[in-house]
């Protein structure tokens, strides 16, 4: 059947329950939030009950607040250092190692993989906090007085996002390597390429979708899972990992400035709607 | 040019073994096609050849060199993949470059080296295009393109074919025998198909369950297979088995089946003791409806069943409790229900051990021309 084009009266009718729905419980609160981001709202005291609309207010103070420009290269940085490099390249490399491995190894590491991405992020947080202070393993590795996630804190948080995450990205990448036909990496190798010219020429081209695809996917959770970040370190230390989020939670609700913490956070579903739409954008293509 | 062999090759998968004991030579020039069923082991010969796999056991040597170890773009040989194995992401010339690009030829001689490959096999309009915007025959002369463009010593192909229409598969056909015969390259073909295995070999390689069964000439294999499955195997429709036993009467050995009796032609000898059960094999087209020498004893057959195919008919018979199928001419007199009588003809009637079904009648004395023509025992 061909699909007809335009409105129809019972396709609307059909759609209305969701649509409502999807109204009601998410773009109006969303809507909501935004209007709360341009008030004076505050957690206690007397703007809690009566506040009121200051126009563009928030929106000066965002642009001259120092501590907002830090936080959003902070993310740019923690979202660089775990989506981009950690998880696509360890994700890449698990999963092409994996392709060699036995079936029975393959879903052993495929459902240990997936256990640290199911794992809520309390867990993961109190594993790598444990891990990385002073007394951990990682601390004792360097002699036992080192504290690792107060010298690196960024770099500690990083990892453990990638540690939480790598697994979900394997499983993407390991579909998207699947994908691939064996005799087309044979073939390569009839032509006298090596394995690193195969990987470049053939397997990374091959996967470029499927790359594309799993980055902006990777970034969203991670964007969304900062609650590991804020167990492990809450934005410390002296705002070392502050992220977006992060951020947006302590002027809420740490300063009581909910209204600009709700800018904050305006800021941040900006941005992840700009992923979202890249990642759609990317999913539609051929 | 090259010349293969297959020294006790065997290739075993945990507890499976796909190719035991495979011994074949492949002579300088030769278009030797592995012809099976699937999961006969012809791929997984073809692949250790490749350097795609390599054996358990055996040697495989390239003009006398063992290639064991040898990696798959080190042995100079080409291979045209079953499901082509363009690069989905480059353009026909993308793909056709690759291997030079790899190897670090010449960039100026690989361009004239292109288009005079694209010239040959017509790609020249296309070389722009990426594999999703080219018809499956394209593409097909794509992997060609890209084997050729190698000048390699030996030319693997893995049923380059069987993703094509019938027509177009004709024509494929055709062109690979033409590039064959004209370069003189050495290739080795793997497919299923016995009427691509007939019409394009030099010498056929027959294999069942990861064994070579029968090596040799198309027009051999078909006049004197070595078993009964080879016999089975070649020929469509399938050579009619029925059973039979060996006679002796007056010193003279005969074969009786079907209610009748038929001589093998002078000079072919039946490996079997008198009195004992034999399978024996007729063709199709080896059943005469017309005695083939006077005095030839016939039998009596009722059409069962008939399948006209325009330039020939096949008539299915019940003859007593057998049933055998007869080649017709196209616009067949038959009937259905009609009695005939039927003729053997000794020289191309076979018979098989009945129980390991081995060939019981030596005919590799004979030149196969010769044997047409020998004169009938009165």
């Amino acid at each position: 059947m061909v699909p007809r084009k335009g409105v129809d009266g019972v396709g609307l009718l059909l759609l209305a329950p969701a649509g409502l729905l999807l109204l009601l419980l998410f773009l109006a609160p969303v809507a909501f939030a935004f209007y709360l981001g341009l008030t004076n709202i505050s957690l206690a005291g007397i703007h809690a009950q009566h506040y009121w609309f200051t126009g563009a207010a928030n929106l000066r103070r965002l642009s001259q607040d120092n501590s907002f420009w830090h936080s959003l290269w902070l993310t740019a940085v923690f979202l660089f250092g775990s989506a981009v490099v950690g998880v696509t390249v360890v994700g890449l490399a698990l999963a092409m190692l994996m392709q060699h491995a036995h079936v029975f190894w393959q879903r052993l590491a495929g459902a240990l993989a997936i256990l640290a991405w199911m794992l809520p992020p309390v867990t993961a947080a109190l594993i790598w906090y444990a891990f990385s202070t002073t007394g951990g393993t990682l601390s004792l590795l360097f002699g036992g007085q080192a504290d690792p996630l107060d010298d690196h804190p960024m770099l500690i948080v990083i990892l453990a996002n990638i540690w939480a995450t790598a697994g979900f990205s394997m499983m993407v990448l390991g579909g998207g390597l699947r994908g691939i036909s064996r005799e087309v990496l044979e073939a390569a190798r009839m032509e006298n390429a090596s394995r690193i010219q195969t990987f470049l020429f053939v397997t990374l081209p091959l996967m470029r979708r499927s790359l594309v695809t799993n980055l902006l996917l990777v970034t969203l959770i991670i964007l969304a899972n900062y609650a590991l970040t804020y167990i492990m370190t809450a934005g410390g230390p002296n705002d070392a990992t502050a992220i977006l989020p992060i951020y947006a939670y302590q002027q809420g609700f740490t300063f009581s400035n909910l209204g600009y913490g709700a800018l904050i956070g305006d800021v941040l579903v900006l941005i992840a709607t700009g992923f979202a739409y890249l990642y759609v954008r990317a999913v539609r293509q051929g | 040019m090259a010349s293969v062999s297959f020294d006790h090759v065997w290739r075993r998968f945990g507890p499976h073994t796909a190719v035991a004991d495979l011994c074949l030579d492949i002579a300088d020039g030769d278009f030797l096609v592995l012809l099976g069923a699937s999961g006969c082991g012809k791929t997984t010969s073809l692949r250790m050849l490749a350097g795609l796999d390599e054996p358990s056991e055996g040697e495989i040597r390239i003009d006398g060199r063992v290639v064991n170890k040898v990696p798959p773009g080190e042995r100079d040989v080409a291979m045209v993949f079953q499901s082509y194995a363009l690069f989905p992401h480059m353009t026909v010339e993308g793909n056709l470059t690759f291997g030079p690009r790899m190897r670090r030829e010449n960039k100026a001689a690989t361009r004239a080296r292109i288009a005079e490959v694209a010239q040959t096999l017509e790609l020249t309009p296309l070389l722009g295009r990426r594999p999703a915007e080219l018809s499956g025959g394209q593409r097909q002369r794509v992997a060609l393109g890209r084997a050729l463009l190698r000048e390699p010593k030996l030319f693997l192909m893995d049923e380059p074919l069987s993703n094509l229409d019938a027509a177009l598969r004709g024509q494929m056909r055709a062109e690979i025998v033409s590039l064959h015969r004209r370069l003189g390259i050495t290739t080795a073909y793997v497919t299923h198909d016995q009427v691509e295995a007939m019409t394009m070999a030099t010498r056929i390689a027959i294999m069942f369950e990861g064994r070579l069964h029968q090596a040799g000439k198309p027009a051999a294999i078909f006049d004197d297979p070595a078993s009964l499955r080879v016999a089975t195997f070649i020929g469509a429709p399938q050579m009619n088995i029925v059973d039979g036993q060996v006679l002796q009467a007056d010193g003279v050995t005969m074969l009786a089946c079907l209610g009748t009796t038929c001589r093998p032609a002078e000079g072919l000898v039946l490996r079997a003791p008198a009195g004992s059960p034999v399978r024996i094999g007729i063709r199709p087209g080896d059943i005469a409806f017309s005695p083939p020498h006077p005095g030839a004893a016939g039998f009596s057959g009722a059409v069962e069943f008939l399948e006209p195919m325009g330039s020939e008919t096949f008539a299915t018979m019940r003859c007593g409790r057998e049933t055998v199928v007869v080649r017709a001419p196209g616009r067949t007199p038959l009937r259905l229900g009609e009695r005939v009588t039927l003729y053997l003809d000794g020289r191309f009637t076979y018979a098989f051990d009945a129980e390991d079904g081995r060939a019981l009648i030596d005919r590799s004395r004979f030149g196969l021309a010769d044997l047409a023509a020998r004169r009938l025992p009165a």
